[in-house]
């Protein structure tokens, strides 16, 4: 099978991840943070060393890192931890049922939601956009997707933080996507609160992921999940500070492990050779697929790492799948949990049901990618 | 390694013990990770440290932002 499916999660993991998971399975027997044998210390010592990678790769400090079981838990914790009643939270056309989901569900509390307006390809849209809507009137939140895991396109951080400092908006950046073949550093783009799975760039398992608030940063995040700490047992509430406040009950040690030898292994490899031979892949896609008859490419002109969108014309995307499948090629098709991004590049097109996406990852081969252009070629010249 | 004597210093949690213990071992001070329980707040986190004034460990630790109860 050629699994290019690497957007869902990557796969294969390096071998340290490999190694250190397995290691942590039989090795790390006790529960951190909550008994004082030298056990438990070595477990939380593992644990504490975890929050430094991660928080060396995204640049913040280690005690800001807070660990949960993936990005959906992550961007729940946040957004319905720091958005109250009559707040306005902006977001994108981008957005993962992960953002909207719990925005949706905010709107039902009174809470204001707006939309960028967003294009493909186009950075000054979202700017223009966000310009306008502060000049109008108070935006206390921003929730940005830094890639788009239906187009990749990276959306302008930068160049949105600055007037998010300037009109004093908190910026929520969703980086699952990004995180692992793209620099995002906190402190230099300005972002108060990243979040991040840790099963698809990171290289960690499924069951992953985490939060990372900025350094310096004072945000009141209100717990959503509240139960043991390991400390302060006789106090009613949650303890003040991070990451304990957000981390109730026990912690998932062979996850964080492996997101500890994932970004070990991002930092030995180099995130920016990362990006690049993904980039070098999917070019290499992109230029077979562009010219195959009976083939729309969605996302050709997206300046991007590893995601190449496309269609047989002939077939819905949900049995385009099912032949690639049967050519032994493993990717996903539909509407990929972000159906605005989707209502952009459908409109106009009748019977749009979605659309197949490939997502190279830093193990697929130049070879794997002749093959996938081979199998496209014949499923269209079939139909 | 600092034995279970000396002083005790409470930081909270076992993150900021493991903080306080990077930030001391940079600066050739062992220390051990320990806990002691509270009658009013419960259990809290800190660390053992022996063979330094505990002013010095202190100053150290307030200067790498770490938070003493």
């Amino acid at each position: 099978m050629i699994y290019m499916d690497n957007s869902v999660t990557s796969f294969p993991k390096p071998c340290e991840v490999v190694k250190e998971t397995k290691k942590a399975i039989s090795r790390y027997f006790a529960n951190p943070g909550r008994s004082t044998f030298k056990g438990a210390v070595k477990v939380s010592e593992a644990i504490y060393e975890a929050r430094e990678n991660l928080a060396l790769l995204v640049g913040t400090l280690p005690e800001n890192i807070i660990f949960t079981y993936n990005a959906t838990y992550a961007l729940n914790m946040v957004l319905q931890g720091i958005i109250k009643e009559k707040m306005t939270v902006m977001t994108d056309r981008f957005a993962h049922n992960s953002v909207l989901r719990p925005l949706y569900a905010l709107q039902k509390k009174k809470v204001n939601v707006k939309f960028l307006d967003t294009h493909p390809l186009y950075d000054s849209v979202m700017i223009s956009s966000f310009e306008k809507a502060v000049e109008k009137g108070k935006v206390d939140v921003l929730v940005l997707t830094h890639t788009s895991n239906v187009t990749g396109k990276h959306t302008p951080i930068k160049r949105l933080s600055a007037i998010c400092k300037k009109h004093g908006v908190l910026l929520v950046v969703d980086a699952s996507q990004g995180l692992g073949s793209c620099d995002i550093d906190m402190r230099k783009l300005g972002i108060d609160i990243l979040i991040s799975s840790g099963h698809k760039g990171l290289y960690g398992i499924m069951g992953t992921g985490f939060i990372a608030v900025g350094e310096g940063r004072k945000i009141e995040i209100e717990p959503l999940i509240t139960g043991g700490s390991g400390i302060f047992s006789h106090l009613k509430t949650m303890p003040d500070a991070l990451p304990e406040r957000l981390e109730a009950g026990t912690l998932g040690v062979p996850g964080i492990i492996s997101m500890k030898a994932g970004a070990e292994f991002l930092m030995r490899v180099g995130v920016e050779d990362i990006g690049h031979k993904e980039r070098l892949l999917r070019t290499r896609l992109i230029d077979g697929l562009s010219g195959i008859s009976g083939v729309s490419v969605y996302n050709a002109d997206v300046n991007t790492n590893s995601i190449v969108l496309f269609n047989f014309d002939r077939l819905s995307s949900a049995i385009g799948a099912e032949r690639m499948e049967k050519e032994g090629i493993a990717l996903r098709a539909g509407f990929h949990c972000a159906p605005l991004i989707h209502s952009v590049i459908g409109k106009g097109k009748r019977d749009y049901d979605g659309a197949l996406r490939l997502s190279v990852g830093f193990f697929n081969t130049g070879r794997e990618c002749e093959r996938v252009i081979r199998a496209v070629s014949r499923i269209a010249k079939e139909v | 390694m600092a034995g279970k004597d000396g002083f005790f210093i409470e930081l909270g949690s076992i993150t900021q013990a493991h903080k306080a213990q990077k930030i001391l071992e940079k600066n050739g001070i062992s220390s051990n990770v320990g806990k002691l329980p509270s009658q009013s707040r419960g259990c809290s986190y800190g660390i053992y440290v022996s063979g330094r004034k505990k002013e010095e460990v202190a100053l150290l630790l307030r200067a790498s932002s770490v938070k003493i109860l």
